[in-house]
């Protein structure tokens, strides 16, 4: 029977009396380690060392720890030598079983070779963790979802790869959810695979976890909550292999405040939220801390407390850092656009609108441009322009069909439903809804025996749309919305 | 080879409760969580394996009167061995800054404080 964590507090004064004036064994010394790891050192420099799976004894892990220590410290080569020299010994201790290991002793040589390793190529630990992000100023040029490599192999063969292809996958992800979805899942398992190596030290995690992110990531755009769920807990066990983990766990953490969001736990979110913008600013991640304020905003609002969203996104409009950042700047516009027509201030609503609409534009951010449009068709429905409403609400519809947001696509036919049959066009209006129904009991969008939905199919099939059950279906979705 | 002067007076006269354990059960524990310790005290601080293990038994001796059971007993060790071995550091430094102000040389094996052990016990509860 193994000895257990809570065993050893257990065990320590049995330890101390048995051991109390005798010898303890405490292995190779010092200098017998530092000369067996330089003899180490010289067979991995010939390529006379092969890494292969194996259980290693105490007096090697010695041996190792001192052949980390003269690599990375006592006595190191000057720059990128220093990185290959150390992403060899990472290599071979990732192949090795290290048994006991319940210290995680393997795991801090090896993050301290990542360390050291990068440093030596000239990425501080800060400086990666931020360029990894893309919160950094380098971040390498923009590419094209189509350019996205499908396998390991094309992957290895792009210059800057893992930082390239997280370029790609942040840029496309507001315009090709979908797409990228079905990528980055493609990518990520031919990454899973056994004995694939990938880039040096952490890179395979740092890559595997930030596929497994967008996949969680577009998964909640797309509607898929459990899936998100799943791939965003993928994400967080890869990054927690990086040295670079407090920043990707930092965002992750973020991607789960907006799964909470969506399910309407608002109350979490803002018991939660001011925490972890403290975490940005201090690692520096100015643009996931607005995005984090932006998220607080949200919730204020789905929570009712409309005055405080408005302050928070008034605020937000007045942020510098905004200004670089388009599509967020879109999307604050928009909310604030929506609440103050919800307050009746069609005037500045209808600017600010305008506003979000050229943002979204120019980046090409399709959901956000769905968005809008939804937001417009509520405008002009309590303005009582039905007719401008209903063609916002139909071009919504149409936008998130393109982008493949099926959820968002069943909630924009119920608001268009509820239109047309104020403008008194039912024949229309159940058609739309025969199309929402269906979609809102697939993915779960309410709870099961849920009675306004089947009470709006019975209507629809005797021909007379219950308005009643419409509003009381729309109203439930609309606060998870 | 046995533990230290300094160990070993930190432990005298201290009733700790203890379990009647087999040897398999201390073999284990030295190389689950003894040696992990003492290869962080000597790798990751520089310290002899010698001094490495009188940290490492120093650390344990706190543990039998603070360790709090409910929390992360491995955490809490790594940390305080980490403390201890840093104090040792920087205690070794300053005495062998004074010796060369003062042109004094210490005696092979001649320890740095008469009460070592409690000295590194005051510095743990000044800082925890």
């Amino acid at each position: 029977m193994s000895t257990t964590e809570s065993d050893l507090a257990a065990l320590i004064p049995s330890w101390l009396a048995v051991t109390r004036g005798r010898q303890i064994a405490i292995g190779l010394s010092r200098e017998e380690a530092l000369r067996r790891a330089a003899a180490l050192r010289c067979l991995l420099r010939d390529g006379k060392v092969q890494a292969q799976d194996g259980v290693i004894s105490e007096d090697l892990k010695d041996v190792l720890h001192a052949l980390v220590a003269l690599v990375t410290d006592l006595d190191p080569l000057p720059g990128p030598d220093l990185a290959d020299e150390a992403s060899a010994i990472f290599r071979l201790l990732s192949c090795v079983v290290w048994q006991d290991d319940a210290s995680g002793e393997r795991t801090d040589l090896m993050f301290h070779l990542a360390e050291k390793g990068w440093a030596a190529l000239g990425y501080e630990r800060p400086r990666l963790g931020l360029l990894r992000t893309s919160c950094g100023s380098e971040a390498p040029r923009r590419q094209a979802i189509h350019e996205l490599p499908m396998d390991v192999e094309s992957l290895s063969s792009l210059r800057d790869h893992s930082l390239g292809v997280c370029q790609v996958m942040r840029e496309c992800r507001d315009a090709s959810p979908g797409l990228l979805n079905e990528r980055a899942r493609k990518l990520y398992e031919s990454l899973a695979s056994r004995g694939v190596r990938f880039g040096i030290f952490d890179e395979r995690d740092f890559l595997m976890g930030e596929l497994a992110f967008h996949v969680g990531s577009t998964y909640r755009l797309l509607g898929n909550r459990i899936s998100a769920e799943i791939w965003l807990e993928r994400a967080e066990e890869r990054f927690e292999a990086t040295i670079t983990a407090p920043y990707h766990l930092a965002n992750v953490g973020y991607a789960k405040l907006t799964l909470d969001f969506d399910s309407g736990r608002c109350e979490k979110v803002l018991r939660l939220i001011p925490r972890l913008i403290v975490t940005f600013d201090q690692l520096g991640m100015r643009r996931e801390s607005i995005k984090s304020r932006f998220l607080e905003a949200m919730s204020l609002k789905k929570a009712g407390r409309n005055a405080d969203a408005r302050q928070t996104l008034e605020d937000l409009k007045m942020e510098s850092a905004l200004a670089s950042d388009v599509a967020l700047r879109g999307l604050v516009l928009c909310n604030l656009g929506e609440l103050l027509s919800a307050d009746e201030h069609y005037r500045e609503a209808a600017s600010l609108l305008g506003e979000a609409l050229t943002l979204f534009e120019s980046v090409g951010m399709r959901w956000g441009l769905a968005q809008l449009k939804l937001v417009i068709g509520e405008s002009l429905e309590r303005q009582g322009v039905l007719a401008g409403a209903i063609d916002a609400y139909r071009a919504a519809v149409t936008a998130y069909v393109e982008v493949g947001m099926a959820t968002f696509v069943a909630y924009s036919r119920l608001l268009l439903s509820e239109a047309l049959l104020q403008a008194g066009r039912p024949a229309e209006a159940e058609c739309e809804i025969l199309q929402a129904l269906p979609t809102i009991e697939e993915q779960k969008m309410v709870p099961e025996g849920f009675a306004a939905v089947a009470l709006l199919r019975e209507s629809v099939r005797r021909q007379k749309a219950d308005p009643e059950a419409l509003r009381q279906l729309r109203e439930h979705l609309q606060r998870q919305h | 080879m046995t533990t230290s002067a300094r160990g070993a007076a930190a432990g005298e006269g201290l009733a700790v409760p203890r379990r009647v354990v087999g040897p398999e059960a201390l073999e284990e524990f030295h190389r689950r969580f003894f040696m992990p310790l003492v290869r962080r005290a000597t790798w990751k601080h520089g310290l002899s394996k010698e001094d490495a293990r009188d940290i490492v038994q120093e650390a344990f001796l706190l543990a039998v009167v603070k360790l709090d059971p409910d929390g992360n007993p491995r955490s809490w060790l790594i940390g305080v061995v980490d403390h201890l071995s840093i104090n040792l550091q920087r205690k070794t430094a300053r005495r062998a800054k004074l010796a060369t102000k003062w042109g004094f040389q210490p005696e092979s094996g001649e320890p740095l404080y008469s009460d070592f052990a409690g000295d590194l016990e005051a510095d743990f509860e000044d800082k925890s």
